[in-house]
């Protein structure tokens, strides 16, 4: 549960607008903006301390 | 600080109407996450204003430079990385590596250094421009192993350390300190070889944000502190005077003292650069000047005023300190050895720093040099801070024989043989007047503070114009200690700012310069933007003296009553126009 809350923590951040419930409910679009999906990638990899393949994201 | 705490930090919203600060960041590569890390700590520096970050076209710095109108600018980071110089310094290019292919890199960027300079040197008259030289490790591509530094390497590493020191000759340019970068950044942790194939970001995280606090720290240039009070035992020298005489201490190796010698040695080179140094010490005052008579002493005696040597509390020694150098307890350093006196200091004095003098640990000694050094640190000494230590004696000297001798003022200002030289025009690059409009706190008419660019701007507007005035009476010369700025408008000025270094109180110097005023501009009536602030008790003084009643938010003075209300003005005035006046 804490994992999942400290990623809700990083998608908000960089997803401004959207709530928690949203949040939980979202899943990869083509209408992602690439600057956000990046941020995105570089802040979840701070947070967990991993390395993820952006390819994942479909960035 | 982590990029999610950055992008926190930037959701905070802002009130509407706050004054907005204009930041153009240059660089090669995809500013990215420096962008963002910039502007989370430019928000931490600058919590009143709002941050604006524009940038620039990828891959191409110099052309971003060329440009790049600076009207509206606040100011200018500038990340250069290796690739900025060559392309071929990086690894997002293909241009080649072979060993003859070498020569040419450095030629190239002996070119491109210059191209760079050029630019920035237009740019840094009209904005305030902070620049990181190249931060990261240049590619392996030197024909030698890692351990041995290549000719070629060292070449290239001359072009780039000679570009940074002719930039530093532009005033308006600050060159990131690459030591103080390698103490927040690792090198060997900076290069994120992932990002910059991936997205055009070279910089690991934690590199991005240490270059962003630097660079932010110098985008918002805070004043630096003006005083250091210390004491002696122990901390100027190894001992107790009282104790084991004036030939028993020591700052020498011999006498296992050396960090005090190293701390008279810093204290002797602050005060080189204009900060004043006093003593606040419980000691015998005939033993502790011939102590400070010693011939083999590092702090001069003469480079100290004024000293505080009696067995009273040292917060009232502190308090008189204060009171002959006429500035605030945030703008001084006590330094003590006994962490009684710190706590009793500090208790009286909440703004002060209160160092405890490490004298037994060594590494804490060197940090405390780091730290005196950043809170005193400038750009450069100027006439002024040659001068403030012998115009705080003169005052101190002046106050002293108007309470001692009770001659009266009138009488010791006709004798004092004063001249004040006026300088009129709307040159917005003396900068010694933008640096005493924002730094003076006491004789200053709205406590308004203005950036580079928003004086610029000021002096452009129609009928804007900017006074200085500087200084000299038998006593010696003051520098320029008055600034004012304002707007002719017919028989009518506005004056907009206006402010007085507190060491030129009681000269009358404010009324010659409203005398001046209405003189040269042959004004009926002059309008202040007065605002009342925490410290500007003496401005209002002196206005209510010529008012005769409290000073409302708008201060009118005509001519006719300023007459009849100033006292008798006995200076020589001379005046000289200024370039654009």
């Amino acid at each position: 549960m804490e994992l999942e809350n400290r990623l809700v923590c990083c998608f908000a951040s960089v997803f401004e607008d959207l709530t928690t419930e949203q949040i939980a409910q979202a899943s990869v679009t083509t209408e992602w903006d690439s600057l956000a999906a990046v941020t995105l990638l570089a802040v979840v990899e701070q947070e967990f301390g991993v390395e993820m393949n952006p390819l994942d994201l479909g960035i | 600080m982590k990029l999610l705490n950055a992008l926190e930090i930037l959701k905070q919203r802002l009130p509407e109407g706050w004054p907005v600060r204009e930041i153009f960041l240059a660089s090669g590569f995809t500013p990215l996450h420096l962008r963002t890390f910039l502007a989370a700590h430019l928000r931490l520096c600058l919590p009143t204003e709002r941050i604006e970050i524009k940038t620039g076209l990828y891959g191409d710095l110099a052309g971003n430079l060329e440009r790049l109108q600076p009207s509206g600018l606040s100011g200018l980071c500038v990340a250069m990385e290796w690739s900025d110089l060559d392309p071929r310094l990086g690894i997002r290019s293909l241009g080649g590596w072979r060993s003859t292919d070498i020569s040419d890199i450095v030629e190239s960027v002996r070119q491109q250094s210059q191209r760079l300079c050029q630019a920035l040197g237009r740019l840094s008259g009209d904005v305030p421009t902070s620049i990181s030289m190249p931060t990261l490790p240049i590619p392996p591509i030197f024909i030698s192993p890692l351990h041995q530094g290549h000719h070629q390497e060292l070449q290239l590493r001359e072009v780039v350390a000679s570009m940074a020191a002719s930039l530093t000759g532009n005033q308006g340019i600050t060159i990131v300190s690459s030591q103080r970068l390698d103490e927040l950044s690792p090198s060997s942790q900076r290069f994120d070889v992932k990002g910059e194939v991936a997205s055009g970001f070279p910089y690991s995280l934690d590199h991005a944000s240490a270059l962003a606090e630097l660079l932010a720290v110098t985008v918002r240039n805070s004043p630096p502190k003006k005083g250091i009070i210390t004491d002696l035992d122990d901390t100027v020298w190894a001992g107790i005077l009282g104790e084991v005489g004036v030939d028993g201490i020591c700052w020498d190796m011999d006498g296992r003292a050396h960090l005090h010698g190293l701390y008279q040695q810093f204290l002797a080179s602050l005060a080189s650069a204009g900060v004043l140094i006093a003593v606040a010490s419980r000691n015998d005052a005939g033993l502790v000047e011939q102590a400070l008579a010693r011939k083999d002493i590092l702090l001069q005696k003469d480079s100290v005023f004024p000293l505080e040597v009696h067995w009273g509390p040292k917060s009232e020694s502190v308090r008189r300190i204060l009171d002959a150098w006429n500035i605030g307890p945030d703008a001084v350093v006590f330094v003590d050895d006994s962490p009684m006196e710190i706590a009793e200091v500090h208790e009286a004095f909440p703004q002060m720093d209160c160092i405890v003098f490490p004298k037994s640990n060594y590494h804490a000694f060197w940090e405390l040099m780091k730290s005196l050094r950043n809170s005193f640190g400038k750009s450069a000494v100027s006439v002024e801070d040659r001068l403030r230590l012998q115009s705080v004696r003169k005052v101190a000297a002046i106050r002293e024989s108007l309470q001692d001798a009770d001659v009266a003022a009138d009488e010791f200002l006709k004798n004092a043989e004063a001249s004040v030289l006026f300088s009129l025009g709307r040159d917005a690059r003396e900068s010694r007047a933008l640096e005493l409009m924002n730094k003076t706190n006491q004789f200053n008419l709205n406590g308004k503070r203005f950036s580079e660019s928003e004086w610029k701007a000021y002096l452009n507007e129609p009928g804007a114009f900017l006074l200085t005035a500087n200084y000299e009476d038998k006593y010696g010369p003051l520098g320029n200690v008055c600034v004012l700025v304002g707007r002719a408008n017919g028989s009518i000025l506005n004056v907009d700012g206006w402010a007085m270094s507190c060491r030129a109180f009681s000269r009358r110097i404010e009324h010659q310069t409203l005398r001046y005023l209405f003189d040269v501009f042959h004004s009926e009536e002059l309008i202040f933007d007065y605002r009342a602030t925490d410290r500007n008790g003496p401005l209002q003084e002196f206005f209510s003296r010529l008012l005769q009643k409290p000073p409302d938010s708008l201060v009118k003075i005509s001519n006719r009553c300023f007459s009849e209300k100033a006292p008798p003005l006995y200076h020589r005035v001379e005046d000289t126009l200024r370039h654009g006046a």
